[in-house]
């Protein structure tokens, strides 16, 4: 997806809100979205396409070859290491957490079951599970609020973003802007991350977050919305400061 | 989505908000998304916050994809054995774990110590391996060199116990002090011969005769 893509849906969506022109379909990367349901496993009879080539790969794996195993680790290793990074925002940690992830799967990959899911979808259901141990183990030594400070009063107020001014170097600017986002995300709670890291940034449909998650997809929408509107809320005070010159 | 929202009524931000997912992506049944249409009309701040969560999409999706450090992916291979080794033939998979375990550093270092320890028992044996005949090897000959080994090595202990000079003067001291009380008594047994030294016999042998009497096999050192 080029930058300029990116950019150009806010105005858009800026413009639909305030001329109050009818919502524009999905973007089309989205795939449909089926009816609420709740999420069930797919029939074996479903079982095509790409759940084939993982149950394939899977096979391999499980019948000796090393070269498979390399090739599902190269296959999924960016994803579900970004997924950590933006999940816990240190690096570190994402990657031991996607170690673990990796010696999970090698050790239970026998348990693979294609008329369930794709090996992508288990392999992140495996990352969410492990990503929400470590929030649990984590809690207790995580830092505070990073997005806010406090005037004299005591109260709480954003952090002056933009009265630092704009870098002159784009790429100082874009990196200032990526940093103030991932300490947004830290700040959602860890269902609400989730849902908005596994839809917004990973590209996941609803169905398949359900599935990942486990839960009905009325739920899963319901805190994407929520997680979106209070990201949105972190964000609004440097909004401007994050816009891109024209 | 059903909505739970009745139609019949204006909405409120709450309202709004609630349906904000589904009005961005177009799902809002036709009811709903007028009303949704009719409140933003009329709240400039549900518009602003329509128009900030699109903004905030937007920044989430743009966010890079880093590539992974190379020692990931290299400490997963290193943890994680290839695959070929879970399902081989049981006698593939008995001999693979035995040239395994033969490999591992600490059969190495236990070798070693065997090996070690073996050597050690042999020189203490005087085994000359150059020169070995099968009577050097019979149980008696060991034993009885191994015995000539430990007398040696207590006589060398006990003559440089007795050359010690601060033993010599512990004893003598202890041997005086025992001697001063009690004159008159003359004691009658071995002890007393430290009493009239024999002739001939070296001065700092003295002190041991004051010791208690060692057992059978090692008297004869003194």
């Amino acid at each position: 997806m080029s930058t300029a893509t990116l950019w150009s849906n806010p105005r858009r969506d800026a413009l639909l809100a305030a001329s109050l022109l009818p919502s524009p379909p999905p973007r089309a990367r989205r795939r449909p979205q089926p009816p609420a349901v709740v999420a069930t496993p797919a029939p074996v009879a479903a079982l095509v396409g790409i759940n084939v080539q993982d149950r394939q790969l899977v096979d391999r794996c499980l019948s000796g070859d090393a070269a498979a195993w390399e090739e599902v680790v190269r296959l999924h290793s960016r994803r579900i290491f970004n997924l950590c990074l933006r999940f816990t925002g240190r690096p570190e940690d994402a990657e031991d957490l996607a170690q673990d992830v990796f010696i999970r799967l090698y050790k239970n990959l026998a348990a693979y079951r294609a008329e369930v899911g794709s090996l992508a979808t288990w392999l992140t259901t495996l990352t969410r599970n492990l990503l929400i141990d470590h929030y649990r183990r984590a809690k207790a030594d995580r830092l505070t609020d990073p997005l806010e400070t406090t005037n004299d009063e005591g109260e709480s107020v954003p952090l002056p973003l933009a009265a630092r001014g704009r870098p002159a170097d784009h790429a100082v600017w874009g990196r200032e802007v990526h940093e103030h986002v991932q300490r947004a995300l830290l700040r959602l709670s860890p269902e609400l991350r989730e849902a908005v890291i596994l839809r917004d940034l990973h590209d996941l449909d609803y169905k398949e977050i359900a599935s990942v998650l486990r839960l009905p997809e009325g739920t899963v929408k319901s805190r994407i919305n929520r997680g979106r509107i209070e990201l949105a809320r972190l964000l609004r005070p440097n909004l401007g400061f994050m816009e891109p010159r024209a | 989505m059903t909505t739970p929202l009745t139609p019949d009524r204006p909405w409120a931000c709450p309202d709004f908000e609630a349906a904000l997912g589904d009005f961005r992506d177009g799902t809002l049944a036709a009811p709903a998304s007028a009303l949704a249409r009719a409140h933003l009309e009329a709240c400039p701040a549900c518009a602003d916050l329509l128009a900030a969560v699109a903004q905030a999409v937007a920044h989430v999706a743009a966010l890079p994809q880093l590539e992974p450090p190379p020692r990931l992916l290299a400490a997963i291979f290193a943890q994680t054995l290839p695959p070929r080794q879970q399902h081989r033939p049981a006698s593939a998979g008995f001999f693979a774990s035995l040239w395994a375990s033969i490999t591992s550093p600490r059969f190495a270092l236990a070798v070693a110590m065997s090996v070690f320890a073996v050597a050690l028992l042999l020189n203490a044996a005087q085994v000359n391996l150059r020169q070995v005949s099968l009577s050097d090897l019979t149980p008696a000959s060991l034993t009885s060199a191994l015995q000539r080994h430990v007398d040696r090595a207590w006589a060398r202990g006990v003559s440089y116990y007795r050359d010690l000079r601060v033993v010599y003067e512990i004893e003598a001291a202890i041997h005086q002090m025992r001697q001063a009380p009690a004159p008159a008594a003359a004691p009658a047994d071995d002890h007393d011969r430290t009493q009239r030294p024999p002739r001939g016999v070296p001065h700092a042998q003295l002190a041991l005769l004051a010791l208690p009497p060692l057992p059978p096999p090692y008297r004869r050192f003194l």
